[in-house]
Order: C-alpha cells, then sequence, then structure tokens
C-alpha cells in the first residue's frame, strides 16, 4: 500500500518538474523578434550564430527543440552564455554554494530563536512575553525581506559600523571569520521571516497540546516543566515544524534573492538579476529552471512527510 | 460561615493524609467560582476512601488540589493538605515532584487520552521508574514488563513496543494503573477510573485495583459519580455536593443509617438489577448548582424532597450523628427525624 | 479539563475589546492610502517628477514635509504616487485570483468528479512553483509594464485561491441546505450564486485581503530588483532601491518608504485577522 502512495507521489512530482521544464524551456519564444539575434546581442557572429543555433536547435521542429534542450540539460549542459564568456552551469554552480549557506545559517539562526521562544510563550499563554512576542511576529509579517535588509544595513552597517556594507563577501575558503561576519545580517534577515512562521505554528500546536491530558498525566508522574516541554508537548509537532520549514524555502529564495542583491553576495540571485541586466538570457533560464526545480522537489518531501505523520490526509 | 461542631482527633497512627478545611476558587469571566469549599478528611494508610457526587460536584477539583496539580494562574488554595506529614499547598515545586509519581499518583478518568499517543507504553511506564527510581533503561525496561503483568496484560513483552493507539479502552485502563502503582506510592487517587469503559470491564478494572491495593498496602481515594461503584470496595464514603462533603461515615454504617436527603436520593436514582424490569430511573430533580454564586442556606434546598425554612437561610455545619464519631452529615432536617 | 479553559477565555475575550479600536484605526489607514492614491493629481501634493536642485536631500521641513531624494523630489509625493503601484498590483493581480480562481474553486468542488481532478492537479503545479521566481521569469522575458506584471501576479495568485475557496465550497456542498436546494429543482447556477456564494465570500474577503499583502510585497521586491515599473514613475520598492547609494547620506529616503510599506501592509493585516476571527466564529456556530 504504501508504495502505490509513493509512485503516485513520485509521478505527480515528475510531472510538475515536466511542466517546468516546457514552461522554462518557453520562456525564449516570449521575447519579442528572433530569438537569436535577442540573445546574441552584440556577439552576433557567423560563428555564435551557429553556436547558438546548435544548442537550442533553433532550426528543428519545436518539439524537437525541446527535446534536445531537454536532453542538453539533463546532461547537465545548461548552455554557453556568450554574455558571460562561461558555461551557464558554471555560473550557477559557483552561485549555488552561497544560497546554501545563506539557507543553513539563516535556518540555525531562526530555529534556535522560535522554538525556545515559543515553548516559553505556549508555557503561559497570554503573559506579557506571550503577548510581546505574538505582537512582535505580526508586525514582521509587515517587513518584507527587502525592507529589512536596506533598514539593517542602514542601522548596523552605515550607522553602528557593526557589520559590513555591500561587497563585503568572501568565500570560506578566503576567510573564514570574514565570511560570517559578512553573511550574519543577511542571514539575520531572512531568519526574521521564517522565525514569525515557526513561532506562529509552534506556540499554537503547544498551546493545544499542552491542554491534553496526557501532559497532566505526565506532570503528575513528576516529569520537570522542561522534560514535558520537550518529551511530550514538543514530539508531536516537530515533524511538522521541519515540514514547514520546507515549505517555507519558497520564501526564503525570494528572501535571498533581495539580499544578495543590496549585499552582492554572488549567490543565484545576483547572478539573476545581473543576468537580466546584461540580457543574457540564457543564463536567466537555466537559474529560473534550477531555482524552481529545487523548490519543488523540497517542497515534494516536505508534503510527502506531513503526509507520512499526519494518517489522517488521506493516500488517494 | 456556620460554625463547625466538628473536631478531629489528633493525628493517628498510622495517618497518610488528613485534609483541613480545603478551599479551591476559580477566576472566570463569570466571578469566582468555588468548587471546593471546606472539604475536611483524613485517611489512614492501606484504607479506601470513596467520595461519591454528581458531575459538577467539585470532586475532581478535590482530587487535583490534594495532588496540587491545578494550574496556579486564577486559583486560589487556602487551607492544609498534610501528607505524611507535610504540609502539600506550602511545598514547593521540586518536593512536589518527588512526590507525585513516587508517593502519591493520580489514575485519570478517560484511558483514551491519558496516554501520550507517540510513545509507546512501555516507554511510558519506564519514564516514572527511571525518574523516582533511578533505573537505567533496561531495568526500567524490565521492570515495566512486569508490571504490565501485574495488572493483567497478556503477553506483556510484545505489548510494552505497542502504542497506546492499539490498545482497548480497558487495556489502556491498565496501563495507567501501571504507570501508577510503578514507583509504589502510598496513595492512589482514582478519579472516576472506569466512566469511560465498558460496564464488562469496569468490575474488572475495580477488582484490579482492590488487589493491587491490599498487596502493596496502598490507601487509596476512589472517586466516583456510582454510589455502585464505591458501595463494596470503601472503607469509608464522603458525599460531595456543591463542593462541600455533606456526609461522611464508615461504608457499612452510611447504607445502614443515611442522615442525608441527597445520599438517599443517590442510591436511589441507581439503577438496581433487581428492581422489576421497566422500573421507572429516577432522577434527582433540578440542576446542580451555580458555584459561582454563594448562596447562603443548604445548598441542596432548591432540590431536596425533605427541606424546610431553615434549610434555605442557614447553611448547616456538618455534625455528628449523635454519639458515633465516625458518622458525619450536614442538614437540618435529616432522615430519621420526625418531621 | 474545565481548569484550563475559562483562565484562557477571559483573556481572548479582553483582547478582542482592544482589537476593536485597531481594527477601525486600520480601516480608516486603508481608506486614507487608497483615497490618496486615486485623488492624488487633485490634491495638492508636488510633481513627484519634479526636481529641484536647491533641495538635493533635503531632511524633513516645512517646505517638504518628508524631504527629498538625491534629485531633489519630495519624498511625500513620491509616496503617495507610488502607492499607485502598489495598490494597482495588489488589488488587480487579487481581482483576478479571486474571480479565475474562485469561480473555478466552487465549480470544482460543486461538480467533483473529473473536472475537481483535473483542474485540482493543473493548479497543484502552480502552486509548487515559488511566486517570485514565476514573476521574475515572466517579467525578464516578456516585459515589465504594470499592467503585465499585475497579470502576471494574478495568474500566480489563482492556484491559492482556487484551493482555499474548493475548500469552503466543498464544506457547505454537502450540508442539507445544498441537498434541499437540488430536491426542489434548482439549477447548478443558482445553487452555486444564491446558496453557496453568500457562505463562501466572507472566507473569501479575508484569505484576499492576505493575498493583496502577499501581492504587494512580491512587487515591492520585484521594484525594488529594479524589474518592476521604471524609473522615474516612483514605487515603494523603487524609492528602497534608490536610496541604497545614499545610505549614508540621507537616511529619510530609507525610512520613510519603508515606514509606508510597513504602515500598509500591517493594516491590511489586522484588517484580514480581525475579518478571519470574526467571521471564523460564526462558522464554528454553524
Amino acid at each position: 500500500m504504501l508504495w502505490k502512495f509513493i509512485a503516485r507521489r513520485f509521478a505527480a512530482l515528475v510531472g510538475i518538474l515536466f511542466v517546468i521544464s516546457l514552461g522554462a524551456f518557453f520562456l525564449i519564444h516570449l521575447l519579442p523578434g528572433d530569438p537569436i539575434i535577442t540573445i546574441l546581442g552584440p556577439s552576433a557572429t557567423n560563428e555564435n550564430r551557429r553556436i547558438l543555433m546548435a544548442q537550442l536547435g533553433l532550426d528543428q521542429p519545436i518539439y524537437q527543440q525541446y527535446l534536445t534542450w531537454l536532453g542538453n540539460v539533463l546532461h547537465g549542459n545548461l548552455g554557453f552564455s556568450f554574455i558571460q564568456h562561461q558555461n551557464v552551469t558554471t555560473t550557477i554552480a559557483n552561485s549555488f554554494p552561497i544560497d546554501v549557506e545563506l539557507v543553513v545559517l539563516s535556518q540555525i539562526i531562526a530555529f534556535s530563536t522560535a522554538v525556545p521562544l515559543a515553548m516559553a510563550a505556549a508555557k503561559r499563554p497570554n503573559s506579557l512575553l506571550d503577548r510581546l512576542a505574538t505582537t512582535a511576529t505580526f508586525a514582521a509579517l509587515a517587513l518584507p525581506s527587502f525592507v529589512l535588509i536596506v533598514l539593517g544595513v542602514l542601522v548596523f552597517a552605515v550607522h553602528f559600523h557593526i557589520f559590513p556594507g555591500p561587497g563585503a563577501y568572501v568565500p570560506i575558503s578566503q576567510g573564514f571569520w570574514t565570511n560570517i561576519h559578512a553573511m550574519i545580517l543577511p542571514s539575520l534577515v531572512l531568519a526574521i521571516g521564517s522565525v514569525v512562521v515557526y513561532f506562529r505554528l509552534l506556540r499554537s500546536d503547544l498551546v493545544a497540546t499542552l491542554q491534553e491530558d496526557y501532559i497532566l498525566m505526565a506532570r503528575s508522574k513528576g516529569a520537570s516543566d522542561r522534560r514535558i516541554m520537550w518529551r511530550h508537548a514538543f514530539r508531536p509537532s516537530s515533524v511538522a515544524l521541519l515540514a514547514t520549514a520546507a515549505i517555507n524555502i519558497g520564501s526564503l529564495i525570494a528572501g535571498a534573492f533581495v539580499v544578495e542583491y543590496l549585499l552582492q553576495l554572488p549567490g543565484l540571485g545576483y547572478s539573476l538579476v545581473n543576468a537580466i541586466g546584461q540580457d543574457d538570457y540564457l543564463t536567466i533560464q537555466a537559474i529560473v529552471l534550477v531555482v524552481a526545480v529545487s523548490v519543488v522537489v523540497i517542497n515534494f518531501f516536505a508534503d510527502f512527510m506531513f503526509s507520512i505523520i499526519d494518517p489522517r490526509i488521506s493516500r488517494d | 460561615m456556620a460554625e463547625r461542631e466538628l473536631q478531629f482527633p489528633s493525628p493517628a497512627r498510622g495517618e497518610l493524609l488528613r485534609v483541613e478545611d480545603l478551599n479551591t476558587a476559580f477566576e472566570t469571566p463569570r466571578g469566582l467560582v468555588h468548587a471546593v469549599n471546606n472539604v475536611s478528611f483524613s485517611l489512614e494508610r492501606s484504607k479506601t476512601l470513596g467520595i461519591v457526587g454528581e458531575s459538577g460536584s467539585g470532586k475532581t477539583v478535590l482530587s487535583r488540589s490534594i495532588m496540587g496539580l491545578l494550574p496556579s494562574a486564577g486559583v486560589s488554595n487556602s487551607g492544609k493538605v498534610l501528607f505524611e506529614g507535610k504540609d502539600l499547598l506550602s511545598a514547593s515545586p521540586s518536593e512536589m515532584r518527588d512526590i507525585w509519581g513516587a508517593r502519591m499518583s493520580l489514575i485519570f478518568q478517560d484511558p483514551m487520552t491519558a496516554l501520550n499517543p507517540c510513545t509507546r507504553i512501555g516507554k511510558q511506564i519506564a519514564e516514572s521508574l527511571r525518574l523516582h527510581l533511578k533505573l537505567s533503561a533496561k531495568e526500567a525496561n524490565l521492570h515495566s514488563i512486569e508490571l504490565l503483568r501485574q495488572v493483567g496484560i497478556p503477553s506483556p513483552g510484545e505489548r510494552a513496543e505497542a502504542y497506546p493507539t492499539q490498545l482497548s479502552g480497558g487495556m489502556r485502563q491498565r496501563v495507567v494503573i501501571a504507570i501508577a502503582i510503578a514507583c509504589a506510592p502510598r496513595l492512589l487517587l482514582a478519579d472516576e477510573p472506569t466512566t469511560g469503559l465498558d460496564v464488562t470491564v469496569q468490575a474488572q478494572i475495580l477488582d484490579l485495583l482492590d488487589e493491587l491495593r491490599s498487596e502493596r498496602e496502598m490507601a487509596m481515594i476512589l472517586i466516583s459519580h456510582d454510589l455502585g461503584v464505591v458501595a463494596t470496595r470503601t472503607d469509608e464514603i464522603a458525599v460531595m455536593y456543591a463542593g462541600r462533603i455533606v456526609e461522611k461515615a464508615p461504608t457499612k454504617r452510611l447504607f445502614a443509617n443515611m442522615r442525608m436527603p441527597y445520599t438517599e436520593a443517590l442510591l436511589q436514582s441507581t439503577p438496581k438489577i433487581e428492581n422489576p424490569s421497566h422500573t421507572r430511573l429516577q432522577t434527582i430533580p433540578g440542576n446542580p448548582p451555580d458555584l459561582s454564586k454563594i448562596s447562603e442556606g443548604c445548598s441542596f434546598a432548591p432540590r431536596c424532597a425533605y427541606v424546610t425554612e431553615q434549610c434555605r437561610t442557614q447553611t448547616p455545619p456538618l455534625r455528628q450523628n449523635g454519639t458515633d464519631s465516625t458518622h458525619h452529615f450536614a442538614c437540618w432536617n435529616p432522615l430519621g427525624t420526625e418531621a | 479539563m474545565t481548569e484550563a479553559s475559562p483562565i484562557v477565555a477571559s483573556s481572548e475575550q479582553e483582547s478582542s475589546k482592544t482589537m476593536g479600536i485597531l481594527f477601525w484605526l486600520a480601516v480608516g489607514w486603508i481608506g486614507l492610502t487608497v483615497s490618496l492614491a486615486v485623488f492624488a493629481n487633485l490634491l495638492p501634493f508636488q510633481d513627484p517628477n519634479y526636481q529641484n536642485f536647491e533641495a538635493i536631500n533635503a531632511g524633513p521641513g516645512m517646505a517638504h514635509w518628508l524631504g527629498c531624494d538625491d534629485l531633489g523630489r519630495d519624498i511625500l509625493s513620491r509616496i503617495v504616487f507610488g502607492s499607485r503601484v502598489s495598490l494597482i498590483a495588489g488589488f488587480g493581480a487579487i481581482a483576478i485570483g479571486v474571480v479565475v480562481g474562485g469561480s473555478l474553486g466552487m465549480i470544482a468542488a460543486y461538480r467533483r468528479g473529473l473536472v475537481d481532478t483535473l483542474v485540482s492537479a493543473a493548479l497543484y503545479v502552480m502552486l509548487a512553483f515559488p511566486g517570485l521566481v514565476f514573476v521574475i521569469a515572466i517579467v525578464a522575458f516578456w516585459g515589465h509594464e504594470l499592467w503585465k506584471i499585475t497579470l502576471v501576479l494574478g495568474i500566480a495568485s489563482i492556484p491559492i485561491l482556487f484551493r482555499v475557496v474548493r475548500a469552503s465550497t466543498l464544506s457547505f456542498a454537502t450540508r442539507d441546505f445544498v441537498v434541499a436546494a437540488q430536491t426542489i429543482g434548482a439549477s447548478d447556477r443558482r445553487i452555486i450564486f444564491k446558496e453557496l456564494l453568500p457562505n463562501v465570500f466572507p472566507v473569501m474577503v479575508s484569505f484576499s485581503l492576505i493575498g493583496v499583502a502577499t501581492v504587494i510585497i512580491t512587487e515591492g521586491a520585484l521594484s525594488f530588483l529594479g524589474l518592476s515599473v521604471e524609473a522615474p514613475m516612483p514605487s515603494w520598492g523603487n524609492m528602497l532601491n534608490e536610496s541604497r547609494t545614499y545610505l549614508d547620506q540621507n537616511p529619510w529616503l530609507v525610512l520613510f518608504p519603508a515606514l509606508a510599506m510597513f504602515l500598509f501592509l500591517l493594516a491590511i493585516n489586522l484588517v484580514a485577522d480581525r475579518l478571519r476571527q470574526r467571521l471564523d466564529v460564526t462558522e464554528g456556530k454553524l
């Protein structure tokens, strides 16, 4: 039974990825005029024309173009950017780690803030702490990442000189602490959005769980408050929290784009905006494809996790 | 408050629990709800006290107050709860945690919700053992299986790995009992331990409790709304109404010579198997009182068949039944007096 | 466990009284922002594009209440005119989402069967897609006129509104009053409009408002990245983008647009939240 369920979900995933690939493919055809001229722009030599034709298969009927392109993609060949003079795959491979670092750092900050905060708030509902935390997280919903990062740079970099401003990024290999120093502010900003989601979810879950009889039973066994909170109350929510984190990835990406843009962190978002600025359509197309696929795959696993832990979600 | 004529004898040999003037009130949007009013009693080691009353009489709040398990916000307590000489109401949280589970346990009403659905039952029993007896995981595990056997669960070794949802109501209640007795407490509070269960299973559970109690020489407070449940299994019975104890006596004496009309009404509303079929089920007319309003007079007055004017205006104190110092009741117009 | 409930309930009742004042303040602020945006041309605001070289990076003062930017343009009027972009994108996109997504949702929920399965599957695909990336992709290739952006954002909001309306309709479609209407021979159309729609509508309103806030944030991010309306046309995101270069010289360039965005989003969230509380409670009582 379980295999059937997994197989069905996997088929759905493949279907979605197929649709995404179609979408990414057709982006090129949204361009006004002759795609070759638009893509090549100033570097439209005959040589380049030929290369591009071969790459995109533009002389073939449309379905074959798609297949050619898809074939290339699945082999890891995302095309050659004439504007950056390097393989798009290289551009992406260089940018990807920065995004990974941002996501990891921000989630570490987010979890270590949201979980204890939610526990403290749920322990004494409607206390001052609870009300403050709930109000603060509500207000944070009105502060999108691009607003926060600009404010953050204004206050912490320009005014207080605690964190560096734009352009301070250095890869870890070249200086661990410099790297971390440059990454703290953007990670903090990204973390805030996540904290709001995690806190709200966890707090309401915990308040409900703490009212259950088995919590009182655990108390009557003599278990300490701390033990009750972590072992009994938090347990049922922990998987849901992780799954929520995975679903949250979409908004994390969006946030990453803007913080990279402002601070000039060479991640995918920064490369994307650059590519748009340079009319480097192949790179744009490839980055969009990679990001979309990553988000969908992660979402898929999150969805999967949810349906496994909650047997009430229908497995039809 | 009317003056009480009751005098407790000084601490007897073997006294385990003594409750003096316990009052518990809650702050609610409707006002202060007086759930427990001036409750006093004592319990000796290895004895069973039955507490009977309708829903809303305050019996659950009483059990929680004795244990000290009520939330601290919006709850006010006064009086004394002396357990093995120590006043639980003024004890610190860590002192209470040492007592809970180890010296005093609570058996919950609803076995369906009392067990954590995400944890295996063996582990839930073991938790208690490891907390208080400091057993290793392995020892606790073995001990849990032994406890499961003692509460009558077949194939205890396998069952210990099961989740609560895989067990029937009766089985779950046995697990709850196993958890409660795991560390050999001196006092067991059983709050309506059979209410959520099938009739056939109820007797089994009560028998089990009896057995365990006598084996381990535990004292027990058995709480129920059903006189039938407490009739044969208790040494003493206290009848509660509107947060007060309105009659208290050794079991046999209570049934032989009940004085408080409410006790009689309770007895009459219990269906008996010997009654001819189609006998009308007797209920006590009216509704339990609103505990947020303290009224003058006896709280049972609006529903009492023997009510007099005095009943409505003065609260009857708990007094002795003649020369019998073990039997107390609170009534102006008790059964057996001339009208 | 009755002990816990009376204590929690009383505090919730208290907080519902104070929400009343905040609610109306929020409604007022939304109304004010919208009115200013609509009537900006008729009101005595300065020309948002007029560059007063005397007042470059001027701070707040009598002549310019919120100061001027690096090109001497009045910040207050730029914020007011800039709000148009956010409002058009926000309400426009959600209007599309509600009309298309909502109709599809109600039809799919009511008809069930193949129609439901197909439409749900198709839209489920879109749901998994990250909104901002989708919009950036289209905008980069298609162009960044405001109407195009609004359309794209509208399409992006269809799946979520579809889902919400569908779920809500489902919960009503099985109820007795719908079955009753069917037995007396009412047409599907009539049932959808007269029986289901009035019940689904309250849920839709609260959710749509949250959708508006989300779209405004997405458009804001887009503007910030320089991918939305082009200079010199002001938008809140644009203004924040332009402030980057002058962070050390003119903090007002950041603070005022940020505040404008914050207050408006906060107001929308407050209204949506309060509406949801009010309307969901009635649902529960049914």
